[in-house]
């Protein structure tokens, strides 16, 4: 829920990542374009063999270029729109539903009030607010357990695995349209990279929202991208990952992995120095 | 911008409490390595100068410093260290001179007014700060002038210990210290912030004592004071980097780089004990928030001295949370006011009240809303410009 100080504002839409090593970038970056690659082909592969007769997904950045290719190849048809409460120049968010041919008489004469057009939706901080198992103990910071639905999170990575957006992080319905997709990628032969994507919705993940600005922190990596809901107080929602990747930083606070012992404020000497200086 | 060198990370031989760099300590593998060829390389490609950096970069040994001072004078005709001081001996005075470095030393006040720059025992701490003060004594003996920095805390900022600084200034500017730069406390540990952190009446206190003091001082002066002018003057090219719109995603004013080559930010923004590398391109989406931000919340919106001051360092942040503008603004905004009406009383009109100050926000919030950064000095000269081509 919004109190009175927060607002929408006009911000302009900026993105911004920074890792935690050149590894991790090598690694991380590499395969996110893999899963990236291979979320647009099983979709494109589900619909020419059958599994669905349309289906909505949205694309982020070059993840639309990559559709555009591909569709072509398959004789799908397809429309798009470009969100712009999600775009920024480099980064341009499409919804797109995809077709086939045989489809495109009802696709275009559908009259059922399923807008093609999203509204915006709910934000993160409102989708864990609903959550019923949200842990709420401090006002304005709740912890969750990571479920698939932190794929939500992943959108700005172009890891987009469903449209529309769930009203809450135990979402049975959206996690059943996660859970569909997965298996069908195993089925299309991406095995490989489903193990890769159900490991990246495993791990633990911080995100915050604060004066109009969302920072989003996994292990690998973290990120900053203009909210469109300008908190007045800092929202916290921490979700609580079950796996940690071998390239995931040691660091002093959540999501990181903290050190068994801080060399220097856990040691004697702070410690003493603390008792014995300004007496 | 010089680019910061650090062969050894942040190492070092002693264990001031209120380092920021201790996040990192704590999370991160010491180095004790580096590769010569690759800081070299990373150096050329960032443009270089450097300026040696840590930790304590005098940890470095002095065949590999030497090769990398000779280096650093045929590459640049300079060279730069920042150190704590303590480890400076004759042979190192003698490579400062031959290759032409710089020196920095980072030191808080005389014998038990540096006790925070702590050395594991009360004992060994005095014997580091003997050190540190000797090595000050022999650098200008032997025509180094260093340049201090010193962070001002509890353990020497206090009303109590104000006399005991001043009588030290005036050690200093007899020595023939021109340049000190006053640091506020940067917290990043609840300890350390009960422990030694000052309240704002304390740090305006001493600011402007010393503000009072340096008018009393031949050649010693605290730049602080001198970069507020400037501001208040529209001449901000030549200040320092916590005026200038800092992104922390890649805090352009420091091109750090790793004893393995590897590019690094600022330190003061690693509040997760984590050395990020480099964001591609800067962004500038603090400072477009900060000026929207009402002051309560903790951003600058209604500010007369954002322009001059945008919220500063993003390292200092309130909450240690870089949305939000610094924990200093009290402090910083007394030293404006103080500045802005001496300006004032000498006839001159600052910026924080000239009729020029809406177009130099507005064209601000323009750059850094296309992912540029301007200076107010170009924006003042391009204003100029422009109404010389009306006239």
């Amino acid at each position: 829920m919004k109190n009175k100080k927060d607002e929408v504002r006009q911000l302009p839409i900026i993105f911004s990542e920074v890792w935690v090593s050149q590894s991790a970038r090598k690694i991380w970056s590499r395969l996110f374009s893999k899963l990236n690659h291979s979320i647009v082909e099983s979709v494109l592969l589900g619909i020419v063999q059958g599994k669905w007769n349309q289906k909505k997904i949205r694309l982020y950045g070059n993840s639309y270029m990559l559709f555009l290719e591909r569709v072509q190849s398959y004789n799908l048809l397809y429309e798009s729109h470009k969100i712009e409460w999600k775009s920024t120049s480099s980064r341009i968010c499409y919804e797109v539903l995809v077709y086939r041919k045989e489809y495109e008489e009802i696709i275009l004469s559908d009259n059922s009030g399923d807008s093609f057009f999203s509204t915006v939706p709910l934000s993160i901080w409102e989708i864990a607010q609903r959550s019923a198992k949200a842990k709420k103990s401090k006002i304005y910071f709740i912890e969750h357990k990571q479920t698939l639905l932190s794929a939500l999170l992943w959108q700005d990575l172009g890891l987009s695995l469903f449209c529309g957006t769930p009203s809450v992080f135990d979402d049975n319905h959206f996690t059943k349209i996660v859970m569909e997709h997965l298996d069908w990628m195993r089925e299309s032969g991406f095995t490989k990279e489903v193990s890769y994507l159900e490991s990246i919705l495993s791990w633990p993940m911080a995100w915050s929202s604060y004066h109009g600005i969302q920072e989003i922190k996994t292990p690998v990596f973290k990120l900053f991208i203009t909210d469109v809901i300008v908190y007045g107080k800092k929202r916290t929602l921490h979700l609580i990952g079950s796996s940690y990747p071998n390239e995931g930083a040691i660091g002093i606070q959540f999501p990181y992995k903290k050190p068994k012992f801080g060399k220097v404020f856990d040691s004697k000497s702070f410690k003493k120095g603390i008792f014995e200086i300004l007496k | 911008m010089a680019v910061e060198v650090r062969p050894l990370g942040v190492s070092c031989n002693i264990a001031c409490q209120y380092c920021y760099q201790h996040p990192q300590r704590d999370a991160e593998v010491k180095k004790t390595s580096y590769d010569m060829e690759k800081m070299k390389e990373a150096i050329l490609k960032e443009g270089g100068p450097f300026s040696l950096f840590g930790g304590e970069p005098l940890l470095v040994p002095l065949n590999d410093l030497e090769e990398l001072f000779a280096w650093g004078l045929e590459q640049f005709g300079q060279n730069a260290i920042q150190t704590n001081g303590t480890l400076i001996t004759e042979r190192h005075i003698e490579l400062f001179k031959k290759y032409k470095v710089s020196v920095g030393i980072s030191v808080d006040g005389p014998d038990e007014l540096n006790d925070i720059r702590w050395s594991r025992s009360l004992a060994n701490t005095r014997k580091q700060t003997e050190k540190t003060h000797n090595s000050i004594k022999l650098l200008v003996r032997e025509g180094i002038v260093p340049g201090l920095i010193v962070t001002l805390h509890k353990g020497n900022a206090q009303k109590h210990l104000l006399p005991k600084m001043k009588t030290w200034f005036h050690e200093l500017d007899l020595l023939g210290i021109f340049s000190v730069r006053l640091h506020l406390l940067e917290v990043d540990h609840e300890t350390v912030a009960s422990q030694y952190r000052l309240t704002d009446e304390e740090n305006v206190e001493a600011m402007l004592f010393f503000h009072a003091l340096e008018k009393n001082l031949k050649h010693l002066r605290f730049d602080i004071f001198n970069e507020i002018s400037n501001l208040l003057k529209g001449n901000d090219l030549a200040t320092s980097c916590v005026w200038n719109a800092c992104d922390p995603y890649t805090t352009s004013a420091v091109r750090g780089v790793e004893g393995d080559g590897s590019r690094s930010n600022c330190g003061r923004t690693n509040k997760e004990g984590i050395d990020f590398k480099k964001a591609t391109v800067p962004s500038y989406l603090r400072y477009l928030a900060l000026y929207q931000t009402p002051q309560e919340d903790g951003g600058c919106m209604g500010c007369r001295f954002f322009a001059m001051c945008k919220g500063h360092c993003p390292g200092t942040s309130l909450e240690s949370d870089w949305r939000n503008r610094t924990e200093h603004c009290e402090v910083w905004k007394s030293l404006f006011l103080l500045k802005e009406e001496e300006m004032i009383e000498n006839g001159e009109i600052p910026l924080s009240k000239h009729v020029t100050l809406p177009v130099v926000e507005q064209q601000l919030i323009n750059a850094w809303s296309n992912g540029g950064n301007i200076s107010i000095q170009a924006i003042l000269n391009t204003i100029v410009n422009l109404q010389n081509i009306k006239t």
